[in-house]
């Protein structure tokens, strides 16, 4: 076995002796954990660009961490694109080419590979969820040239004699979960980009992301925990425990756009308004205050 | 202006109509608090704190004397989308007093703030008190803090001028494509004249100059309005806000305590 399996192992002994009290989650970034899907039919296949969609197994182990450097931004872009998610608030809609003409619904465009990485670099917490490629469908090239005659071959039997927590890890399993949080690591945090595989939702898992990041600022005494979500994300969130906002506040986003003629995008000048996903947002042009020459009366002070 | 309960980290501005009477501070490096404590500095601290000694400087010596008109000194901003933007400090607004004082309202995006100072403001707003340190951090932490000083120089002293904090909005940000405002203050002798508008554009145009377009703010029911004349739309497309529910009973707690 290799280094990463032991110390899968002993990750995983240790994560079977511990409580699931909070401290647990502070202690250890990377556990084992085990998600169970209530029936085992196949999901609808979706668009993806795995080789093949196989039914998913009743019970999944993942493997759960809260270790930065154990997500790359283009296996997150990949993963985005998987799950149709923009990290804009107002994305851009565009076809894919590859799914023809009979794909009806729209795509998000690509997310900007490098901007990720400066923003996974600036976030607080960084949950990423793994699973064995086989869990989601992904066969591998041997599997291909052997055929689905159903006879299975060693490597098959030892992989399935061998507990399968030993063979996942970041660097060979494949990401199927993701989350992070943005921090001033004193008052406030909140929380973006939460997203699990279509294979794999409905089983817990985005619960279970949300869970350990809320854990983690938690530990750090960070109570103010706040998360955007659109109109279908509601009742995720909800499910998960997050409600209104106590203090009856109004989220407000900026949205105000720069007017646009009959060449739009191509008139302004890049201080004067900025393209984000599909809007043209309007820079406030700096203004200068009235100078105020003028003789104030003021009650003496102190 | 009727306004509101605000409440601390939340989006809010312009409370109470009540008298206040100003305490006036005076500015001393010594009584800022050491940042180097809480975390890594993630702005080039040394080039903040050389154009401020500089500024500080040059009104000392009595350079700045013209009472004419307001000098708004503003360094040329960054183009370069790789930096983080150059801390910028220039007089907003002037004027002159009866018996010779200049007061000028000075604003600075350098995120020098005297956490003492910020905490006296947030008192006369009537939000609660937050803990110190958990301030320090925030701030320190923050993408970017704006400021507004009041700066009293008397006609012939030397050194002798009078710093007070009047108004403060601060943004956290991952650098890339999200931002949040938070707790947007303005001294109440000093709302109406534009300031708090101010303090707000000079963040939108920080972001957005850096490409982070999704710009958010939780508002008081009370300061809609004000966010909306800036540009900003409530719950857009039926985005919302949601909060973690630890968060509640861990905030009635400090509420009671």
């Amino acid at each position: 076995m290799d280094v990463a399996a032991i110390s899968a192992v002993s990750l995983a002994t240790l994560a079977a002796m511990k409580s699931s009290s909070a401290c647990y989650c502070k202690s250890i970034a990377m556990e084992i954990r085990w998600a169970r899907k209530p029936r085992s039919n196949s999901q609808n296949p979706t668009r993806t660009a795995l080789n093949s969609i196989s039914p998913v197994e009743t019970s999944v182990p993942l493997y759960i961490s809260a270790n930065p450097s154990h997500v790359q931004p283009q296996q997150l872009r990949r993963l985005f694109a998987l799950c149709n998610h923009s990290c804009h608030r107002f994305p851009k809609l565009i076809q894919r080419s590859e799914y023809g003409e009979a794909a009806a619904t729209a795509a998000v465009e690509d997310v900007d590979v490098e901007k990720l990485g400066i923003a996974l670099s600036h976030s607080s917490v960084l949950v990423s969820v793994f699973c064995k490629p086989r869990d989601i469908g992904i066969r591998d090239q041997e599997e291909e040239v052997k055929g689905g005659d159903g006879l299975m071959g060693l490597g098959d039997v030892l992989q399935r004699l061998i507990p399968p927590a030993l063979m996942i890890s970041p660097s060979n399993g494949q990401l199927v979960g993701f989350g992070r949080a943005v921090s001033d690591s004193g008052l406030t945090a909140s929380i973006h980009d939460v997203v699990v595989v279509p294979q794999l939702r409905g089983m817990g898992i985005g619960k279970m992301i949300l869970q350990k990041i809320t854990r983690i600022l938690i530990s750090r005494d960070i109570y103010d925990i706040a998360a955007l979500c659109s109109a279908n994300e509601r009742s995720f969130f909800n499910a998960c425990g997050f409600g209104d906002d106590i203090l009856g506040s109004t989220t407000m986003m900026y949205t105000r756009t720069a007017p646009t003629g009959e060449n739009a995008g191509g008139d302004y000048q890049d201080h004067m308004a900025k393209r984000v996903g599909r809007k043209l947002l309007l820079i406030p042009p700096p203004r200068e205050l009235p100078s105020l020459k003028v003789t104030v009366g003021e009650c003496a002070e102190d | 202006m009727a306004v509101i309960h605000a409440h601390p980290h939340r989006l809010l501005t312009f409370p109470t109509s009540s008298p206040l009477h100003r305490r006036c501070f005076a500015s001393h490096p010594s009584s800022y608090l050491n940042y180097g404590l809480f975390g890594r500095a993630s702005r080039p601290r040394e080039r903040v704190s050389r154009l401020r000694s500089n500024f500080w400087e040059s009104i000392r010596t009595g350079l700045i004397k013209d009472n004419n008109s307001a000098q708004v000194i503003e360094p040329p901003s960054t183009t370069d989308p790789e930096e983080e933007p150059l801390p910028e400090e220039f007089i907003l607004m002037e004027r002159s007093e009866p018996d010779g004082v200049i007061e000028q309202i000075v604003f600075s995006s350098g995120g020098d703030i005297d956490v003492y100072d910020l905490e006296a403001l947030c008192d006369k707003v009537g939000w609660p008190r937050r803990p110190l340190t958990k301030l320090a951090a925030a701030l320190e932490n923050s993408y970017m803090v704006v400021t507004l000083h009041s700066v009293r120089i008397s006609p012939g002293s030397e050194g002798n001028d009078q710093k007070r904090l009047i108004g403060m909005a601060r943004a956290t940000s991952d650098h890339a494509f999200n931002a949040t405002i938070w707790d947007v203050i303005v001294d109440p002798s000093y709302q109406g004249q534009g300031l708090g508008k101010a303090l707000i554009e000079k963040l939108i145009r920080a972001l957005l100059q850096r490409d982070i377009g999704n710009i958010t703010l939780f508002a008081d029911s009370k300061v809609v309005e004000f966010y909306q004349n800036l540009g900003f739309e409530a719950d857009p497309e039926g985005i919302k806000e949601m909060a973690c529910s630890k968060r509640r009973r861990k905030w009635h707690q400090l509420k009671d305590g």
